[in-house]
């Protein structure tokens, strides 16, 4: 029990330092909204199908998931430079705890994020998704997103190309949590959910890949 | 101290298909301090990281006080390594990076213990400045001050002297010799004669 409360300590530890860094820079939270942003802008005036609600889910699921692997880039290679991740390697604390530590920082700088997009959609298509099943879903989402980011962009870390070859990995493993996320987002815009079985299907999806996370942990912190 | 504290059993490493430990073994008894010397490239670094639980070894074992260190988290809080490569944040002020290291090993009362201890390596002097900012030199005493000012049962050192100015070299050495009369020391450098601790050396591995 006491060895829990010491990882949880020390997980707070990490994502508090990882908040305050970006609250100083700014530089995760920028990239990720000014990039949704600009797509959405791009859409509401390009396009004369706006109005329609698979065009919307659609469009900010993928708006969403590439900006994402953006924000999550840039927060992974921060964490890179001048060594810091060996600051926290070379500590006497597991492996494990240093990536589930990442994963919730990620988490948390994507999920602020979203609810700043979520506004922007409000204002630029008109959609008012401010319900809590909709929530629900940005956040069940978002931790797949954050897991498979981190863990897609420490695969590459050391290879030349990282910033291409992560979102390559990246894209085709969140594909089903972008479906799930479109047919979900769907339903609950014409308020008629009726595959209740894809939340617990991106659940399954997320936690599956937080166990592949801890499993290979060791590996992907080696040289 | 006649029981083995570090036992290392035919242990090797492989990097790239490239040999860099083979079937390698050594006893450390408790207190010793130990020099690990060898070529460029043979390995030093290596050892050290994998005795850190840095590395995983290809095969072999490590065992501390007769626990294996792969199968138990508790041995890597026993162990400080600190690395010959500059580790920092570098959005974090000098003060503010090791505050944050000794809260995550554990330490109950880490500004007192940051207090206490900063004349050590003259760390005062540069603590609020942000670390891209120093010298190599002030770099690697934020290294040395992080991994040495705390306690630990074994303390892995990768050069400790490299960089370092005269009046600097002198504080590290006293530390060590601190030090080494509770803990286990083992070092690579490839000076012998820089700091008088290295003269307490009991055992050289070469590799």
């Amino acid at each position: 029990m006491k060895n829990l409360s010491r990882i949880f300590f020390i997980i707070k530890l990490i994502v508090f330092k990882d908040l305050f860094e970006e609250l100083k820079s700014k530089e995760i939270f920028i990239s990720i909204i000014s990039y949704s942003v600009l797509v959405l802008v791009v859409v509401a005036t390009t396009s004369s199908i706006n109005n329609s609600v698979e065009f919307f889910a659609t469009i900010f699921w993928i708006s969403l998931s590439f900006s994402i692997i953006l924000g999550i880039n840039k927060s992974m290679s921060k964490e890179f430079e001048n060594k810091g991740i060996e600051f926290l390697i070379t500590s006497p604390i597991d492996k494990e705890v240093i990536i589930i530590a990442k994963f919730i920082s990620n988490l948390i700088f994507i999920t602020i994020s979203s609810f700043f997009i979520l506004i922007f959609n409000n204002v630029i298509l008109n959609y008012d998704l401010f319900e809590f099943s909709f929530l629900l879903l940005v956040i069940i989402i978002n931790i797949g997103f954050s897991i498979i980011g981190t863990i897609t962009y420490l695969l590459f870390s050391k290879v030349r190309g990282k910033e291409i070859l992560s979102p390559m990995l990246f894209i085709p493993l969140v594909t089903p949590l972008l479906m799930g996320g479109s047919v979900l987002t769907n339903q609950i815009i014409e308020n008629d959910i009726k595959n209740i079985s894809w939340f617990g299907l991106i659940v399954a999806y997320d936690l599956l890949f937080f166990l592949i996370g801890l499993m290979i942990s060791n590996i992907i912190f080696e040289e | 101290m006649d029981k083995s504290f570090i036992r290392i059993e035919n242990l090797s490493k492989t990097f790239d298909e490239k040999i860099i430990i083979k079937n390698l073994s050594f006893d450390i008894k408790l207190g010793e301090v130990v020099k690990v010397s060898g070529n460029n490239g043979s390995g030093k670094s290596t050892l050290l990281k994998i005795i850190a639980r840095i590395y995983k070894q290809d095969s072999g074992e490590i065992k501390i006080n007769g626990e294996n260190i792969s199968k138990s988290s508790l041995s890597k809080s026993r162990i400080s390594y600190c690395s010959s490569d500059y580790v920092f944040y570098k959005d974090l002020t000098v003060k503010k990076n090791l505050i944050f290291y000794f809260d995550l090993i554990g330490e109950k009362n880490n500004e007192e213990l940051y207090e206490k201890n900063k004349d050590f390596l003259d760390i005062k002097k540069f603590e609020n400045a942000y670390p891209q900012i120093l010298s190599n030199g002030q770099k690697k005493k934020m290294n040395l001050f992080r991994s040495l000012v705390p306690s630990f049962e074994i303390y892995l050192i990768d050069e400790p002297e490299n960089g370092l100015d005269d009046h600097s070299k002198k504080d590290l050495d006293e530390k060590l010799n601190f030090l080494s009369q509770k803990s286990t020391i083992v070092y690579t450098s490839h000076n012998s004669n820089s700091l008088s601790v290295y003269k307490k050396t009991t055992k050289e591995i070469i590799l």
